[in-house]
């Protein structure tokens, strides 16, 4: 969870420091990691804006930032020093250095540029290419990372990065791939094309993501597709509603008031709405004698170790005895790389079970619940307690006992949501998770958002927030699999109502689910009918030449 | 259409000489604002030309720096107000404020920088090889943490630990602890 890395004695905690000080700290340094969002600076701001103690704080911490390029004890090579008050007033020989490319060189050569060209008495203005205004969350790591192996106990983690699908490739550098990736598009126009060939031109001031070479999300602003062949499909998703082209030549544009609007220039399309059911609902109900369930034939059980036990909900659920070869594999929703795949998530997900924990709590002792490992684009929903090993908590947390919500976000890579389980703030405890009581366990992501959240029994504990439009990057070649991982990380209670979703739950829905999974019964109502592999449900058409306005939460055409 | 203004040499042997000594500090007060070394960059060069620019300005009894920090807050305004949409930061009015008060900051910045210098040595080879990799050769978390097998949160885990650790040391230090 945390490193702690520094060798330098932390500071007298008794120092007076005003109240909101860390606080204060903590947001900087997302600030300085160009990652802190809205909301986070809006909070800084707040919080310094009548403290001047607090905004001395922030200033002397940005200036360690400022200052560290300028150092030179941590950079001996360079051969350089800092200057002191006492310097002579003439260029130091060190700014004549020819061997740094550190920062410290880079200024110097601008100023002596700036210098030279000021001798020569000729003013002028740089200007720098902007790349017309767009900037984009590309991939952290490059694909070509191999290296494996854990960082944990024997090797069982997969750290490698993964082949990423190929979504299709800019316009304006035809030959660089673009995997999933949200663009940020500040002014004017950006277009790309998707390996199916349809052109997509994304309207600044926006953001979108090309999730897939099928399928974009709009967050924010306009973006106009237009295909090419006729054999290909390309629709547009905003967080409710999906635009699915029957034509060829259309644009949907986020308004205000959770409502967008669809403009059909040739053919037709279809508006749909989010059919909020999971894509995968494992009961447990009916295990077979072969190791599969008759009625979910996708699951694979390990062997006998696994009891079938009366269900926390219907007549089944799984046993899990701490054994390490036991496990339940879910042979479905694979794919051949990074993005592709039933179970690959773009703009939202959720994982949702019904638990009873008798984890032990202990130092690097693992008890899974699901877990997907591909390589770095892992997700997970497991009870951890891993010290200081592996440093993927976001927000940083104590070491100690949690529950962890793994998944890979594009521009942030693989990261945890570590609740601790420490009673404190909402938590609950670990007496309380492991009191032999029936738990409602659920994970949601929604990059609508940017929220990451983990609820226990219908009320969310704990949370953390991304920048709004950091698509999920997962799926790929690894079968999930309930309750172990790699036969090293097995479960110890009840697990069952396994669902998967992609899309974040919302806090209504699931404190319905949970509602209703404490009076024993299935998480949705028998009424709504039966789980089914679709998706989106078509509200209307737009025929070309015409506009129709959306509420994106009713799925209602607004006159 | 450029202009060709001509050069007082004596006075450009003062801006010369005044400028040389404070580069590094006006450098460091300004990346503490725009804290991507591009940007910062792009700042300092527009700050190096202004500073020529409106030295005829600046009163020969005053102190350089408090001046030079001066013209680099405008610039820093500038670039936010023009990067505004590229990435986040504080409002216009909060940030003006802010950096007129870090002005104020223009006598801490030598015993900082020294402070800072002597912490520095107190790392651990493995911060310094951090150092080295983010502040000087401009790597991204990215790189280095695919250079040190380790992940991206863990790179900036890694420079919040030390930063943090900087910060407490440089106070001690200022303050006649012995960190």
């Amino acid at each position: 969870m945390t490193s702690h890395e520094g060798m330098l004695r932390k500071g007298d905690e008794s120092m007076n420091k005003p109240a909101g000080a860390e606080r204060v700290i903590e947001l900087a340094e997302q600030l300085l990691a160009e990652t802190a969002s809205d909301k986070e600076i809006a909070e800084l701001e707040s919080l310094m804006a009548d403290e001047p103690e607090l905004r001395r704080i922030y200033l002397r911490y940005a200036l360690v930032h400022g200052q560290l390029a300028l150092t030179t004890a941590g950079l001996p090579e360079t051969g350089l020093h800092p200057l002191s008050s006492s310097d002579s007033l003439v260029p130091s020989k060190s700014l004549q250095s020819p061997a740094q490319r550190s920062w410290l060189y880079v200024v110097t050569s601008v100023a002596a540029a700036v210098l030279l060209v000021v001798s020569a008495g000729i003013y002028f203005a740089g200007s720098r290419d902007n790349l017309g205004g767009v900037s984009s969350n590309l991939p952290e790591l490059a694909n070509n990372d191999l290296a494996t192996g854990d960082v944990a106990s024997g090797g069982h983690y997969d750290n490698r990065n993964l082949p990423v699908h190929v979504v299709g490739v800019m316009d304006t550098d035809r030959l660089k791939s673009i995997s999933p990736t949200t663009f940020t598009v500040h002014q004017g126009a950006t277009r790309l094309t998707t390996t199916d060939g349809t052109d997509v031109q994304i309207e600044g001031p926006a953001m979108f993501g090309a999730s897939s070479r099928s399928e974009g999300v709009l967050f924010e602003g306009s973006v106009h597709a237009s295909l090419t062949r006729p054999d290909t499909n390309y629709s547009i998703q905003t967080s409710s509603l999906r635009v699915v082209d029957r034509g060829t030549n259309f644009r949907v544009a986020t308004m205000e008031h959770d409502r967008i609007r669809v403009d059909v220039i040739d053919g037709e399309v279809e508006v749909q709405s989010r059919i909020r059911r999971p894509l995968y609902y494992w009961s447990f109900d009916d295990r077979g004698s072969d190791g599969t369930a008759e009625s979910e034939p996708d699951l694979r059980y390990s062997d006998d170790h696994i009891r079938q036990s009366p269900g926390l909900v219907g007549s089944g659920a799984l046993v899990f005895e701490n054994r390490k070869d036991a496990f339940v594999r879910i042979e479905t929703g694979t794919g051949v790389e990074v993005g592709t795949g039933n179970m690959a998530c773009s703009s939202g997900i959720s994982i949702e079970a019904l638990v009873v924990c008798r984890w032990s709590g202990r130092h690097m002792d693992y008890d899974e619940i699901f877990r997907k490992e591909d390589g770095n684009h892992r997700m997970l929903l497991s009870f951890q307690n891993d010290g200081s090993l592996n440093d993927f908590d976001v927000p940083e947390v104590a070491p100690g006992p949690c529950l962890s919500f793994g998944l890979h976000l594009e521009g942030h890579g693989y990261s945890e949501l570590d609740m601790p389980l420490d009673g404190n703030d909402g938590r609950p405890s670990l007496q309380e998770m492991t009191d032999g009581k029936p738990h409602h366990i659920v994970a949601t992501y929604d990059s609508f958002t940017g929220r990451k959240a983990i609820y226990i029994d219908g009320r969310l504990r704990f949370s953390h927030g991304f920048p709004v439009g950091n698509l999920i990057l997962n799926g790929g070649p690894s079968p999930a699999v309930i309750g172990n991982h790699r036969n090293s990380e097995p479960f110890t209670g009840t697990i069952d109502e396994v669902a998967f979703y992609d899309f974040a739950l919302s806090p209504d829905e699931i404190s319905a689910h949970h509602q209703r999974a404490i009076r024993g019964e299935p998480y949705f109502e028998p009424q709504s009918g039966p789980l089914a592999p679709e998706r989106w449900l078509a509200i209307t058409l737009v025929s070309a030449g015409t506009s129709q306005v959306f509420d994106t939460l009713t799925g209602l055409a607004i006159p | 259409m450029n202009k060709t203004p001509i050069v007082d040499p004596e006075l450009y042997e003062q801006f010369l000489r005044l400028f040389s000594r404070d580069q590094l500090r006006i450098a460091g007060w300004i990346r503490s604002f725009v804290p991507e070394h591009a940007g910062a960059d792009d700042v300092f060069q527009e700050t190096s030309l202004e500073l020529w620019r409106s030295f005829p300005t600046f009163r020969p009894d005053a102190d350089f720096l408090p001046w030079a920090l001066g013209v680099a807050r405008h610039q820093v305004l500038k670039h936010w107000r023009t990067a505004k949409r590229d990435r986040l930061t504080f409002s216009e009015e909060f940030l003006h404020e802010l950096t007129v008060e870090a002005i104020g900051l223009a006598d801490e910045l030598v015993p900082r920088q020294t402070a800072l210098d002597e912490c520095v040595k107190q790392l651990s080879d493995r911060q310094r090889d951090l150092i080295h990799r983010f502040y000087s050769d401009h790597q991204t978390a990215a790189v280095i943490a695919s250079a040190w097998e380790r992940s991206v949160h863990a790179v900036y885990k890694s420079l919040k630990v030390m930063r943090r650790a900087l910060l407490e040391c440089v106070e001690a230090k200022l303050s006649g602890q012995t960190p």
